[in-house]
């Protein structure tokens, strides 16, 4: 029985499909069977970060208007990981093209399927966000350490807690350590102060991540990435969640780049 | 004193600045209709050519309701000074014909309700009422000491400063012409209503922001109240949590309402109409610079924050 995690954030453009395809990419390596599902119906994305745009036929659309005989067809299959698969968003229809109701029968399909499915949220609180959130089991709430992206994970979050979603995780993305040390950003305990959620990882700020994403090859594949890193640390803690915490403080990066290299980085890729 | 008068569905009240009539918010109208036509037979002499400011608390006052009591007055030789009213409707019908009105309620009727009801529980009170009239039964009127204590007086204060011609109902007025009396003459049929006994809503989790509550009566929070959360309540509002979204006690205008919480960084925080800012985006980056419990109040016009002390 696999588990349905969807990756949320409320406000656009706080890293939710980097997240998604990371996470994905992240599971498969260690051996998971995975499925990504993009939501976002009319702004397809997800495709496009994992490279995979030009191996499209059939869409989430097609799926729940029972155009392919069952979702298998749909899914592409990520040739760099055994155990990925995507499944694409339709990109010319509209958010009422889905029900909740049939995201929920899809997702309890893939769940016999699969060890995880993970669904990329689009922004907002409107329909596309409440398809997303049908048929989850779990959230990760991406935010960004910014007073606007904080006070719409808020809002995420108490719609998640109306939707008796109970376990909700947070992932700080683009975290600039010297600007926290120097007081003119939000650091982790400000954020967690607020949201008052669990902690799954620390994401730091990194040019990298934007080569990766528009080369199509996930940062989680990068060795040299420190956002891939981190991605590394959060697929661990999501798998144990035992796993220590990494805080992206810049004098200790060096220090885990070593730890993960050596525990991790032998297994990704 | 020529007489001592009772009524069931208001409390008269002398004070330094003319008289106060408070209706119960739970009384007939006809009832306080009734009453209200016998205040100059009741009170010969004293009630000539005076004017009176009415309390009608949180009763909706139609416009021909008012009117009534207009006419009533008239036919008495007695006038109108002005309304303290909660409703905007009823504030609203009285500046239409020319009187004052503001927002705010002394609850005078309830709290010489408590009062009585303590009396009663201690000792007998000292018979006062000499010669009550007819449909007064045997219960005895209160004694004159019976006035709004402490709590009470900090909100009359800021009603006398913001309309003048509002009585302040302190100590001293209780020696002015007008006897204040009153019983509820239904005693053991009609149970009136107490301060104590209003609603309290009791939440046991964190409000995030978009959520708001919105309660007829007090709220208790037992959680965080995020940025971008509300609390709207006619009555008083507890947090025991981290205090940083919109609060907005005596939201129907009830100015005697406050605002309790242990850690205070709000965004906007209000009392019946007036309101206070909290320093921009301070919340988030800032500790509460006011620790332990506090209280925010009405004072005068403004939201004052204190310390509540230690006991």
């Amino acid at each position: 029985m696999g588990k349905v995690i969807v990756v949320t954030s409320g406000k656009g453009g706080v890293g939710k499909t980097t997240a998604t395809a990371n996470i994905g990419a992240g599971l498969a390596s260690q051996g998971h069977s995975v499925v990504l599902i993009d939501t976002d119906i009319g702004l397809r994305n997800l495709d496009l970060v994992l490279g995979l745009e030009n191996r499209i036929v059939f869409d989430l659309v097609d799926v729940v208007e029972g155009k392919c005989r069952s979702f298998r067809q749909a899914l592409i299959k990520d040739k760099r990981f055994e155990n990925l698969h995507i499944l694409a968003s339709a990109q010319s229809r509209e958010k009422d093209a889905v029900k909740p109701a049939q995201m929920k029968k899809l997702c309890t399909e893939l769940k016999d399927a699969f060890d995880y499915i993970i669904l990329d949220c689009p922004a907002g609180i409107e329909m596309g966000f409440k398809n997303a959130i049908a048929g989850a089991d779990e959230a990760i709430v991406v935010t960004n350490p910014e007073v606007s992206a904080v006070r719409d994970a808020d809002r995420i979050v108490g719609l998640l807690e109306a939707a008796e979603i109970d376990t909700i995780r947070l992932i700080l993305n683009r975290v600039k350590p010297g600007l926290i040390q120097r007081g003119q950003m939000l650091s982790v305990e400000d954020v967690q102060d607020i949201l008052s959620i669990e902690l799954l990882g620390q994401v730091p700020e990194d040019e990298r991540i934007v080569h990766s994403s528009n080369k199509g090859e996930p940062a989680i594949l990068d060795g040299k990435s420190r956002a891939g890193m981190a991605y590394r640390n959060i697929v661990a803690r999501i798998l144990d969640p035992a796993v220590p915490m990494v805080s992206p403080q810049a004098s200790i990066w060096a220090k885990l780049r070593r730890v993960f290299t050596a525990d991790l980085g032998a297994q990704v890729g | 004193m020529a007489s001592v008068a009772t009524y069931s569905s208001l409390v008269l009240k002398g004070t330094r600045h003319g008289l106060l009539a408070s209706i119960r918010e739970d009384a007939d109208w006809p009832h306080v209709l009734a009453e209200l036509a016998r205040l100059s037979q009741d009170h010969p002499g004293f009630l000539t050519d005076a004017s009176i400011t009415f309390d009608f608390g949180w009763r909706e006052i139609t416009e021909e309701q008012f009117d009534q009591v207009i006419t009533s007055l008239h036919s008495q030789g007695l006038s109108c000074n002005g309304i303290l009213s909660t409703s905007l409707n009823t504030r609203t019908i009285a500046e239409e014909r020319g009187y004052r009105a503001i927002i705010g309620r002394l609850g005078l009727a309830k709290h010489q309700g408590r009062r009585m009801r303590q009396e009663k529980e201690e000792v007998a009170p000292a018979p006062q009422a000499s010669t009550p009239t007819p449909d007064v039964i045997e219960q005895p009127a209160a004694p004159a000491e019976v006035v709004p204590q402490a709590p009470a007086s900090q909100i009359e204060e800021s009603v006398e400063d913001s309309f003048d011609a509002i009585p302040a109902a302190q100590e001293e007025s209780v020696e002015t012409s007008i006897e204040p009396s009153t019983s509820p003459s239904q005693e053991g049929v009609h149970v009136p209503r107490f301060d104590d006994e209003e609603p309290t809503l009791y939440l046991r989790k964190t409000l995030r922001s978009g959520q708001k509550v919105v309660f007829a009566g007090n709220v208790v929070l037992l959680g965080d109240l995020n940025p971008g959360a509300a609390i709207e309540a006619d009555g008083d509002i507890i947090v025991m949590g981290q205090l940083r979204g919109t609060v907005h006690a005596g939201a129907e205008g009830d100015l005697t309402s406050t605002i309790i919480t242990s850690s205070l960084r709000p965004t906007q925080l209000r009392i019946a109409d007036r309101f206070w800012q909290g320093e921009r985006n301070q919340s988030f980056f800032k500790k509460s610079p006011l620790s332990g419990t506090l209280k925010a109040r009405l004072d005068g016009d403004s939201v004052v924050v204190e310390a509540l002390p230690a006991r």
